[in-house]
This record gives C-alpha cells, structure tokens and sequence, in this order.
C-alpha cells in the first residue's frame, strides 16, 4: 500500500461519492466494464477548457496506484480542486470494491 | 508552549471548508470526522480529510477529530488518517485512561511504520460525560501525547441531566474541574465551543468568563469566532508593559546572582514569572509586539 493511498482491489459494482449540488465539491461515478475494455473517463466540467485535461489525469493517477481497470468514470466537477478530486476518487473505488 | 487560542471546527465532508479553513488564521484547525459527518459519509469525509492534509498547505497546526474507537469507524478513522501525519488526533468522548492509551499505541505503531518522529503527533481529548471529568487529571496524564484537554458541553449537559443556558452555569463545576486538572496534568485547557453562532454578546460573555477563570483558549465552529476570541485573548497595554518590566527585572536578578527579586517594592517569585511569560506569548501571537520585546 502507497502512504496515504489505499488498499487495492478489484470494482464489483457501480458506485458515487462526492456531490453536484455543492461548490468545490464532485461526484465522481464508478462502474465496471467488460474484461479488456480498460479506463473510459468522462468529464463535465464548468473550466473543462481550462482543467479538463488536469482533472482526467488526477482520476487516472488515482486508478493507476490502485490498479483498478476495465472501468467507466464519470466526473461531474463543480469546481473542485485536485485533493478533492482525489479523495471522490479514491472513496467512489473502495465504495465500488465493496461486496453488497 | 504552543498557543491555542483558538481551535477551529471545521468539517470533514466538505471540500471548500476544508481548502478555506487556514484564511481565518485560528492556532489550530481540526477537521472533523465525527459529529459533522453523517454515518453514511464517514468513508467519504475520512478520504477527503486525508486527502485535504497531505496535499494543502495550512498556515497553522492541524489536527483530526475522529470517531471514537468504540464505534464502527474510530479505528479505520486512525488507519487512514495517520497515513499523513497530522499535528494531533482530537478524541471525543475520553473517559477511560484505556482508551487513551490504546490510541498511543496506534499512533506510535503509525509513526514507526511511516517513519515519523516518535511522538510528533499529539493528542487533544474532549471530555463529555461526567466520569470523564472526574477522570480528567488521570486521563490527561494517560498518555504523554495529550497536550491539551477540552470539554463538549453539550453531551456532558446532556449526561447530567442538566439544562443548557445562556450562561452556562449547569457546567461550572465541570469547567473549573477540566482547568484543574489540566494544571495540575501540565496540559493546555481549552474552553468549550458556544453552540449559538448568532449570538455574539453571549459568545463574547462566555470567551471572557473562560479566560478569566485561566482556560489557554477556546473551541470554535463558526470562523467568524476566530478574531473574536484572539482580540479577548489579547493583553492589554498596561498588562503587557508590566510583564516586560517583571521578565526585566527577573533576567537582571539572575544575571546579578540575586536571590531575591523586586519590582516597586513588591517581591517576584516564579508563578508571576510565569504569568508575564504567558502574557508576552498572547501579545507577541497578537503582533502587539515583536518577538525579544519581552526579553
């Protein structure tokens, strides 16, 4: 385990963390896909001009270091910043480890 | 010893409050993972607390309220937590000196695994109830982490049956109780949050009465507390020439070999050494003057 990352693990499940309805806040989507079809991450965004591209690899990173693959990310951003971002992240993939 | 004047309550679910919490300048910042945060959001709060102190950057200390370890989350709360070493773990509802030193050790363990220094991060207890209060002194020395005990009023008004005013009065004996054994432990006590943020007399009223009955400072949830409770805390001219003058004439003194000092007339022994000491830290956190004005 990476100090200050997380545990690593496979997604079983869709899951969310995080909010659309608040400020610097985002909610970040996760769901499994079929074997081999890797990451897709979507991004909606008020500054995707800006951030689009800073937000993506944040989420990436974050699916790098726990090795999670074949998955559909989605990021609807309400002006988050990177630690934030971060943090859905990592709680929306242990979220979606979680057996029901 | 570091100063407290204020400790802000800031909550953990929330990402603009967490990235804001250092422009209202308090000494320390606590994030809180406990009674801010829904059951449902306790996994959520702990990733963006974590996630808030290993990659902001904050103008003061800043320290983590977590679950207490008697509850489903305490200890996950710890886990992840440590991963970033914050300056303190803040424990709700200390009562028993076990508890105290279970989460020691899981801070020492912490510190080894990730290469901290031993003992860098500290730990503030909240006392609720009124076992805890009559345990305070012995929970205060539980652990030599423990730099600071507070009270929440709230639950403890709750435990003993009391009803909460304006003034306060059902926790007196639970205040004087707390700063008693914070002396005698040689630990830092914090004065109890004000629940009606609205109510700015009230809140002065009661910053005052706590500093007046010798508390180091306060805890505060609303940030528009912060200068408030840093201006009552201020010392006031007249205070601070007369400790420069006491801190003077007590360096002289040494310097000279003296055994006895006195300032007009009056004798200086250690405790009013100590409390010039005190009031050149306030004055100096205030910017009234700058640091070796009291030397």
């Amino acid at each position: 385990m990476n100090q200050g990352g997380m545990d690593l693990g496979k997604v079983l499940r869709k899951a969310q963390a995080g909010r659309v309805d608040k400020k610097n806040d985002v909610l970040v989507t996760i769901e499994p896909t079929e074997p081999g079809s890797g990451i897709q991450i979507e991004i909606k965004s008020p500054v995707i001009a800006e951030f689009g591209r800073q937000i993506r690899q944040t989420v990436q990173s974050v699916l790098e270091e726990t090795a999670v693959d074949d998955v559909l990310v989605q990021v609807e951003d309400k002006g988050a910043m990177d630690f934030a971002i971060r943090a859905r992240t990592e709680t929306a993939i242990r979220r979606a480890q979680r057996e029901v | 010893m570091k100063l407290r004047r204020t400790m802000l309550f800031v909550p953990g679910n929330d990402p603009g409050k967490l990235l804001n919490a250092g422009v209202y300048h308090p000494d320390s910042i606590i994030f809180d993972l406990e009674d801010a945060v829904s059951i449902n959001e306790k996994d959520a709060a702990r990733d963006l607390v974590k996630n808030a102190i290993k990659y902001n950057e904050y103008p003061c200390e800043v320290g983590v309220r977590v679950n207490h370890i008697s509850t489903p989350f305490g200890y996950d709360d710890l886990e992840e937590i440590l991963k970033v070493c914050p300056d303190f773990i803040r424990l709700p509802k200390s009562e028993a000196e076990e508890d105290i030193v279970a989460v020691d050790k899981i801070i020492s363990q912490a510190e080894q695994k990730y290469g901290y220094e031993p003992g860098k991060i500290k730990m503030v207890l909240t006392i609720e109830t009124a076992k805890g209060i009559l345990n305070s002194y012995k929970l205060a020395i539980a652990s030599k982490r423990v730099v600071a005990i507070g009270m929440g009023a709230e639950d403890l008004a709750a435990d003993l049956k009391a009803t909460r005013s304006k003034g306060g009065q059902e926790i007196n004996f639970a205040r004087s109780q707390l700063l008693l054994s914070a002396r005698a432990a040689g630990v830092q006590a914090i004065d109890n949050v004000f629940a009606d943020v609205s109510d700015i007399e009230g809140f002065t009223a009661d910053v005052q009465m706590g500093k007046q009955l010798g508390f180091d400072g306060k805890s505060v949830i609303h940030p528009k507390h912060v200068a408030l409770v840093h201006q009552i805390y201020s010392p006031a001219e007249n205070e601070i020439v007369k400790a420069q003058k006491i801190l003077l004439a007590y360096q002289e003194a040494l310097a000279n070999k003296s055994g006895v000092i006195a300032l007009d007339g009056k004798m200086i022994d250690a405790p009013i050494v100590d409390r010039a000491e005190r009031v050149l830290r306030y004055a100096q956190a205030m910017g009234i003057i700058q640091d070796g004005d009291g030397k």
